[in-house]
């Protein structure tokens, strides 16, 4: 499967996870699944990386 | 009377009446369906389900039903075919095969005699919150369609049938997930040229219908004409109302949502609840616009569950006799090719033949290979044990293998795409497993009840 990165929500803190190469230091907006919420990575509550 | 979910319905409750059940309290259709569908998968039990009252996404009264469960046990497979129930077995699969080499052209019909334009929904008007659509799993977040996407290739005009998941993310936006297959291939060629590529979910037709879509089949084949083979008469179509001729619909369906994947717009979209009981992760997928919505009168809208029975078996029966043929080009004494629930009907593979000489059973792994390649352990075993049985497989396993001996291993061939477990993106590895016995050199005996004795014991003479 394609690497994956853990992101926590910085409106409602639930963790979801996305596909690296999409949104790692990309510039483009995360859309939380459990509010809704778009925000960028590096405005996540806290990340982790596969590697 | 063309062959529809109706038909089939109305076939399954007069064959199976014991698995269908109609569930009459309302129901929201975020999690409510999956969990009941889950609360019955944890007793074993999978029933055919229609759910008669179910709110939309706006949490109103939809005015749908939604039937779900349609592929979750081998049996109702049988029956789309035209089996008898009983059947499930190989005989489902050699059926599938057979129908999916058929060939049957579709036929155009006026709209005023399509039911799937019953009510016809466009402009302003069209909006996704008013479907039923299910949210399956709770970090899907957002409900999603998860049936089956038509399109015509752009050069060619040939057509598509895959399934692919589509958020609802608003009244008229979607986002599609696409592996580079077909569909992805009609998109990017459209996007070169610069313009859009029109789709259409296809929600509630013959369980046929969806089975021919897992059919592997070239770029250059029509799928429709599969499609018709498959469920065993010609597929009747009817022009679109957001592309006309451009864009041939089905007819019989309960609904079509008409749209299309926009060129070089992209948007979140996931985690989803996949096939393989994980989520697939949030991918950043081409945008679709939606731009009409028609449907049967008392609408019936199937909802396929992914990562459960239901999804499995869809994808695993149309494999098994791809897969049994070649095969048998190299090892003519197969006999049976069974992709288990617990492999998610992808990644395993039990596969039973008479072994003639020794190393058969491992040819019959590597043939099976190529096929399909999400396909990563395969099971080889005599045609004493029945591949359908997976307790049989296991005990094969556990008295007919050495590891040093009988496990091969082939590192770095092409896997799949949503393999959890994969370090590599679509790069895997692959195991087969020689659980026959040998031919050169003597082995135990099974142990068995003399065959006489087993024929006139009747247990109603014995056990009350």
């Amino acid at each position: 499967m394609a690497k994956i990165f853990w992101v926590v929500c910085p409106k409602c803190d639930r963790k979801f996870y996305a596909n690296k190469d999409d949104f790692r230091f990309q510039e483009r907006p995360l859309m939380c699944p459990f509010c809704a919420e778009r925000f960028l990575d590096k405005e996540a509550k806290a990340i982790t990386d596969s590697d | 009377m063309a062959k529809d979910l109706r038909t089939f319905i109305q076939k399954l409750q007069t064959e199976m009446p014991e698995d269908f059940i109609v569930v009459k309290k309302e129901v929201d259709p975020r999690f409510e369906i999956t969990a009941i569908q889950q609360k019955l998968e944890n007793e074993g039990r999978f029933p055919f389900l229609i759910f008669e009252d179910v709110k939309n996404a706006k949490g109103q009264k939809s005015g749908f039903k939604v039937a779900t469960n349609i592929f979750a046990m081998r049996q109702y497979c049988a029956l789309a075919l035209d089996l008898d129930k009983e059947k499930w077995r190989m005989e489902t699969s050699f059926k599938f095969a057979e129908r999916s080499m058929q060939r049957f052209k579709p036929v155009v019909i006026d709209k005023t005699e399509a039911p799937v334009k019953e009510v016809v929904i466009t402009g302003d008007d069209v909006d996704l919150r008013y479907l039923p659509a299910v949210t399956h799993h709770e970090m899907d977040g957002f409900p999603y369609l998860p049936d089956a996407v038509v399109s015509a290739d752009p050069d060619t005009g040939v057509y598509n049938s895959s399934h692919h998941r589509m958020i609802v993310a608003g009244k008229t936006e979607s986002r599609i997930w696409m592996s580079p297959r077909h569909l992805w291939n009609y998109y990017m060629r459209a996007q070169e040229k610069g313009r859009p590529l029109p789709i259409a979910h296809v929600l509630g037709h013959h369980p046929g219908f969806y089975l021919a879509t897992e059919a592997i089949s070239s770029m250059e084949v029509d799928e429709y004409e599969i499609i018709g083979g498959v469920i065993g008469e010609p597929l009747r179509l009817v022009p679109s109302e957001t592309y006309g001729e451009r864009l041939l619909v089905p007819a019989d369906a309960e609904v079509i949502v008409e749209g299309e994947i926009l060129p070089n717009q992209r948007d979140a979209e996931g985690p989803f609840g996949e096939f393989t009981g994980y989520y697939g992760p949030q991918r950043w997928s081409p945008v679709v616009k939606i731009t009409a919505i028609t449907h049967r009168k008392n609408p019936i809208y199937l909802n396929i569950l992914v990562g459960h029975a239901d999804t499995a078996i869809l994808g695993g029966i149309p494999k098994e006799a791809g897969i049994y043929e070649e095969i048998k080009r190299a090892v003519p004494g197969v006999k049976g090719v069974h992709f288990p629930i617990s492999g998610c009907c992808r990644f395993h593979a039990y596969i039973s033949l008479n072994q003639r000489v020794d190393g058969e059973g491992i040819v019959a792994g590597m043939a099976a290979f190529p096929h399909h390649d999400e396909l990563k352990h395969v099971i080889v075993v005599d045609d004493d044990v029945d591949p359908f049985n997976e307790r049989d497989v296991l005990w094969a396993m556990a008295t007919r293998v050495q590891p040093d001996l009988d496990i091969n291993i082939i590192k770095n061939a092409r896997g799949g795409t949503l393999d959890p477990s994969a370090v590599k993106h679509a790069v895997g590895g692959k195991m087969i497993i020689d659980a026959t016995r040998p031919v050169t050199r003597p082995f135990s005996e099974r142990i068995n009840i003399p065959a006489d004795v087993m024929n006139r014991i009747d247990l109603k003479d014995y056990i009350s």
